[in-house]
């Protein structure tokens, strides 16, 4: 799943990012007081989000956090397994013969909550309803452009016609908004408040900035969950999470901040789900700007960029230095640490040579949540005579000038977009919106306006094949030029952090941070 | 003075047209484009203009005001971009809790600012007045957030006393309540010991000491209602801080009102609550000004006859 560098969940994480240091003093000062919390009815748990959902209908979210609230109520047609490989959900099995026509065999006898029965035309009309364009769902653009049709076969098979071969299909089937929906749900128009799909918990309430509640769906077609209830809730506080999950208010809590993590994982009561993430920062450079429009310049700002120090300082070790456009665990990444080193000293050569010695000004466009991440790049690339003007902006304020068109940005003298993308496990999910010229905002996350025929191509051609060989080959070099190329400075990627109190286990953690609870319980 | 508070009433509806007028304009000249934020980054020109069309955002600006003035007087205040809830339910959902948390604080600032301001302007320059000037520049100075995320380690997590956040029960209130309470006590107080101080040199309040009055009735029943015009000026005044620091205590404590209603609001650009949320606060301060006013006139023989 995409998050968006406007990432409204992003911003919720750290709305107060300048008060969690003062805050984690005082966790600091009076931390390890493992107490046991209130007591509870072990049947339910708890899980406590940095923002709520933004709608309880999976086609109209774009938002990681509402992915995770909704997951237990929904299912798609294939899941992805922790190795990444598409495994049957409501679809038994699949077949394509040239990777455009793709056909699925549906479960039998699964109906959704509302006791409409789960069959092709339900599975057809939901894939329907999220490309029509007259719908507006947040989610319609990621599959528009791939998807051409769905048709039922018989009473229990769909066919989906793509637009051109996509190999990560399954992927993206897999992914929170390809959800199936009920077809009566979806006819009266409820959706967006009362969540209706086949998972192995059913709605109860979503009470408005209070908690959406979630019960085990008694005639679920697969293996019922342990726990009865689960209730979700949630605080833009990083602090109150981890306050929250010592008091037993949350037996879950994520995503948690690196200095929150540090005490949950010390702190007897609490235990820490920690793995790599695929939430990948990176700086867009505004190639139509002079003096980005130079690739030496360019090149010299990722030289002068001590990732390894980001890593260590800002999330206390809790992520990877970039080494690619790729998060590490993206498959089909191509690592290439030597281009993506620190030196200063070649980043000094490289402005000299572009005949910029003297020194130049870069302002970069950033929300408060990653200022803190600006200002240490200031520093370094101080060293090397760039002096980095940061514009922290209001995150409504900062999703229009992120995505704004070149010439605004232009006059505006916007060098440089500090933003933040999670692709979950597909690689054209993150180099296509990214890197290619079709999606130059204001289309797409492309924000720097980098402009490569050739990765286009490269792109284009890696999507459709089917050989994995190839692909690899294609990817590797498309990467290869983008790292050349620099239209952005890679920074790093984050690590998914989840909080639990101690007894809780069956946590799962999607590729992109989505919490996955359907399976958990406490001890 | 009835003269007065009737133009002020008369003018009310007025004030409101206004209001509604700028926070109308002042929400739409926001940077930021909630189609956007709704329809996300990978959405192409075209859905966002679908979402635009949904929306209304489309029509000209001056049309849509008038379409909202049209269902105001209806008392339908707009739908809920985000929630796709009508904004009227969205503020009857909400609203409680906030004038819950609003009144609870309050009660909290006048219930102990005034009388610590009584006794703290009773011995001026003693321990007590010491210490009293000092909690209330604490109070003054002092982030809420800061408060009330130290409150919540102490009360909640360390001694176990009160419940963290949300709004279960009736000691759910307690914590926001006293970080929302905290500045205008502080400011309350001050202004209660200054104006006590000012009215204790009298030569009346010093005749009555002579004629040997307790020093109850002193302070209570003769300096008190003198000093009493700035004391309600202020409190009527501080509804406007309190209604701004619902924003930040509700955050903080998952307190589902008004406010942490406003701050989604904000984010995602949801004008039609922005501007319903915003044309209650102005209300509820106009209306508590005037409630002080009235206050002010009947304390206040002087201005009765004015």
């Amino acid at each position: 799943m995409a998050i968006p560098p406007s990432l409204p969940d992003r911003r919720a994480v750290c709305l107060a990012i300048a008060r969690s240091a003062l805050a984690a003093g005082v966790a600091g000062t009076l931390a390890g007081c493992g107490r046991g919390g209130v007591r509870r009815d072990a049947g339910a748990l708890t899980i406590m989000q940095t923002e709520g959902p933004r709608a309880m209908d999976p086609a109209n979210h774009t938002a990681t956090l509402t992915g995770a609230i909704l997951d237990p109520m929904y299912e798609g047609l294939v899941r992805l397994d922790a190795a990444g490989a598409a495994v049957p959900l409501l679809a038994t099995s699949w077949q394509t013969p040239d990777g455009l026509t793709w056909t699925f065999r549906l479960r039998d006898g699964v109906r959704f909550h509302d006791g409409a029965p789960m069959d092709a035309a339900a599975v057809a009309q939901s894939f329907q309803r999220l490309i029509d364009p007259r719908s507006a769902l947040a989610a319609a653009g990621k599959f528009k452009p791939i998807i051409g049709s769905v048709e039922t076969v018989g009473a229990s098979a769909v066919q989906f016609r793509l637009r051109k071969p996509y190999a990560d299909l399954l992927t993206l089937l897999s992914a929170s908004q390809a959800s199936i929906v009920s077809p009566r749900a979806a006819a009266a128009g409820t959706l967006q408040r009362v969540a209706c799909g086949t998972g192995p918990y059913a709605f109860v309430a979503w009470a408005s900035d209070e908690y959406v509640a979630q019960r085990r769906s008694p005639g679920y077609w697969g293996r019922a969950a342990r726990t009865e209830t689960l209730r979700w809730t949630w605080s833009s506080e990083p602090s109150v999470l981890y306050m929250a999950l010592r008091t037993g208010d949350a037996d879950i809590a994520t995503p948690l901040s690196p200095v929150f993590s540090r005490l949950a994982a010390a702190n007897p009561a609490l235990s820490l789900v920690h793995s790599p993430g695929t939430a990948f920062f990176w700086i867009a450079l505004n190639t139509r700007l002079p003096p980005l429009d130079d690739v030496r310049v360019r090149q010299a700002l990722n030289f002068a960029t001590d990732r390894a120090a980001l890593v260590a300082g800002l999330l206390g070790g809790f992520g990877q230095p970039a080494t690619a456009p790729l998060a590490d665990r993206t498959p089909f990444a191509h690592p290439d640490p030597t281009r993506l080193r620190f030196d200063p000293g070649q980043a000094r050569r490289l402005l000299s040579a572009a005949g910029h010695g003297a020194g130049l000004g870069v302002a970069v466009a950033t929300q408060a949540a990653d200022e803190p991440l600006a200002e240490a790049l200031q520093a370094m690339w101080a060293e090397v005579g760039v002096a980095l003007e940061i514009r922290r902006l209001e995150g409504g304020v900062y999703a229009s000038e992120a995505f704004a068109a070149p010439r605004v940005k232009v006059a505006e003298g916007l060098g440089g977009v500090l933003a933040s993308w999670s692709s979950g496990v597909a690689p054209d999910l993150q180099l296509r919106p990214l890197f290619d010229s079709a999606s130059m905002a204001p289309a797409g996350a492309n924000l720097g306006f980098y402009d490569d025929p050739a990765v286009d191509a490269l792109i284009d051609a890696a999507v459709g094949s089917r050989d994995p060989a190839e692909r690899r080959r294609l990817y590797a070099a498309v990467q290869a030029r983008i790292v050349a190329a620099a239209p952005a400075v890679l920074l790093y990627t984050r690590d998914d952090l989840v909080g639990a109190r101690r007894g809780v286990s069956g946590l799962g953690v999607r590729p992109g941070g989505e919490l996955v609870v359907s399976g958990a319980f406490k001890a | 003075m009835n003269g007065y508070i009737l133009r002020k009433l008369l003018a009310f509806p007025a004030v409101l047209l206004a209001v509604s007028l700028l926070t109308f304009l002042a929400v739409r000249m926001l940077p930021g484009d909630p189609a956007r934020l709704i329809a996300g980054p990978e959405a192409s020109a075209e859905a966002v203009a679908a979402v635009h069309a949904r929306l209304g955002l489309d029509q000209p600006v001056g049309a849509q005001y008038l379409a909202f003035l049209a269902h105001a007087a209806e008392g339908d205040l707009g739908t809920s971009i985000e929630s796709r809830r009508p904004v009227v339910d969205e503020l009857a959902s909400h609203l409680p809790y906030t004038l819950a948390l609003g009144l609870a604080a309050y009660g909290l600032a006048v219930g102990l600012g005034v009388p610590g301001g009584i006794l703290a302007a009773a011995a001026p320059g003693k321990p007590w007045d010491r210490a009293f000037s000092a909690a209330t520049i604490l109070a003054l100075s002092l982030p809420s957030f800061w408060v009330g995320l130290m409150a919540m380690e102490l009360f909640a997590v360390r001694l176990r006393w009160l419940p963290l956040m949300g709004a279960g029960s009736a000691s759910h209130i307690v914590l926001p309540a006293l970080a929302l309470s905290l500045a205008p006590m502080g400011l309350i107080g001050r202004m209660t010991r200054a104006a006590m101080i000012e009215i204790l040199r009298q030569n009346y309040i010093r005749t009555a000491r002579a004629k040997g009055l307790e020093p109850f009735a002193i302070y209570v029943r003769h300096a008190l209602p003198a000093a009493s015009t700035p004391i309600v000026t202020i409190v009527g005044l501080n509804l406007g801080a309190v209604i701004a620091g619902t924003v930040v205590t509700e955050s903080v404590f998952s307190w589902p009102g008004v406010g942490r209603l406003l701050v989604d609001a904000v984010k995602y650009r949801d004008y039609p609550v922005i501007q319903a949320v915003t044309l209650v606060a102005v209300v509820s301060v106009v209306l508590a000004n005037l409630a002080a006013e009235m206050a002010i006139a009947f304390l206040d023989p002087r201005m009765r006859r004015g």
